[in-house]
């Protein structure tokens, strides 16, 4: 992508600053949202733009991926932006250029919020045409702390730098010609004209953002790919050791990074609350999210998951169902 | 003070991640992945240390000047 901004408050309300610039970039009022995106950014969505004149579609997602069809049948007039998700809330991966090239052809951003890590492995979002993208980045490198304070980060093309909300830093030379970094385009927000500021978005997760980006340096060109194919090497080991627990279904569509979904033979909730019994944070219980999927469970595995970890994870979900 | 990217050297890396534990994965589809790498820079932790030791230095704040 051609421009970043200075960071947002997380992954949530990026995609909800990228909503509002597509709004105003297309003068259309309504936003497709493939059922892949995160739900608890779609209740962010709906949160922050409540008394905004804003309407949403969500498209369900067809055996955890997006669904094509659906999607493209949906888009009319006055759709301003699709929003996708890449690897999707089900750690799903996708190749949406296909979705891409469709919403192009009738005047229609394209938003895709995608997981940083993953991005060192999976084809970027620029490679595709993605309009703007948005992510949460408390994953280079910024500890849990119960919640936050992460580090939600936006990018887009030159085209539309103007209807970017947040800080910009551009590169100049000063008068004796030396580089140098200055904050710039701030025509664009409330310093000028208040009324037809992009957003009245200021605040940004400076620390967090500098922290993110000691991390990028430290891992380096080659320690993020690394990184990359060590998650994905850790997801399709775990998800083996699953396939083999008996009355447990790994959920199989496209290839998954980090993050996979099961199927189990009781209530996902009552699973993972047996299972911290026994001292493991098994996932997320899917029917908090998605009605019927009440025996679903998401499991994440990243790169601070040894072998022994997963195989004791494996080990005791058996345990539990067998008793 | 010169840039990161300037200061960045082919094959340099500030940390060693560990050796993977697990069976290699069947790769996935070219379809899915990105042709070239992240275009991140390269360089040591004490390169990388040094860098921002230096910028905190040429930071205006109130421990050093004046601060509306």
């Amino acid at each position: 992508m051609e421009v970043s901004n200075a960071s947002l408050y997380d992954g949530g309300t990026a995609l909800a600053e990228a909503c509002q610039m597509a709004i105003h970039a297309t003068d259309r009022d309504r936003i497709v949202v493939d059922g892949g995106v995160n739900p608890v950014y779609r209740k962010m969505l709906d949160c922050y733009t409540a008394n905004l004149s804003i309407s949403f579609t969500e498209i369900p997602v067809t055996q955890g991926q997006s669904d094509r069809g659906h999607i493209l049948d949906e888009l009319d007039e006055n759709t301003a932006a699709v929003i996708l998700q890449n690897p999707n809330f089900f750690g799903v991966v996708d190749n949406h250029s296909d979705i891409v090239e469709a919403c192009h052809a009738r005047g229609i951003l394209v938003i895709q919020s995608v997981y940083p890590a993953a991005m060192a492995l999976l084809k970027p979002p620029g490679e595709i045409g993605v309009d703007i993208v948005t992510g949460e980045g408390q994953s280079l490198g910024i500890p849990l702390s119960f919640g936050g304070p992460y580090l939600g980060f936006m990018t887009t093309t030159r085209s539309l730098v103007r209807k970017m909300p947040g800080r910009l830093v551009g590169r100049t030379t000063d008068r004796q010609g030396k580089e140098s970094f200055v904050l710039t385009l701030q025509a664009r927000e409330q310093h000028i004209r208040r009324s037809k500021a992009t957003s009245n978005i200021c605040t940004n997760q400076a620390l967090c953002a500098l922290r993110a980006h000691i991390y990028l340096c430290v891992l380096g060109k080659s320690g993020l790919r690394e990184l990359a194919k060590l998650c994905y090497a850790k997801t399709c080991y775990a998800k083996s050791r699953f396939r083999a627990i008996p009355g447990v279904e790994v959920m199989e569509s496209n290839p998954t990074f980090n993050e996979f979904t099961i199927r189990v033979p009781i209530d996902a909730g009552d699973l993972a609350g047996l299972l911290v019994e026994r001292g493991i944070a098994p996932g997320l219980p899917l029917g908090r999210f998605y009605p019927g999927m009440q025996n679903y469970l998401l499991v994440a595995v990243t790169e601070k998951r040894t072998k022994y970890d997963i195989g004791t994870f494996a080990e005791e979900m058996e345990s539990v169902l067998r008793h | 003070m010169s840039l990161l990217f300037d200061k960045s050297v082919p094959g340099r890396h500030g940390f060693r991640l560990p050796k993977s534990d697990v069976p290699e994965p069947l790769p996935l589809d070219r379809s899915y992945l990105r042709e070239e790498d992240a275009p991140l820079c390269e360089l040591s932790e004490l390169d990388i240390m040094r860098h921002f030791i230096e910028l905190s230095h040429r930071n205006h704040s109130i421990d050093s000047g004046f601060y509306q």
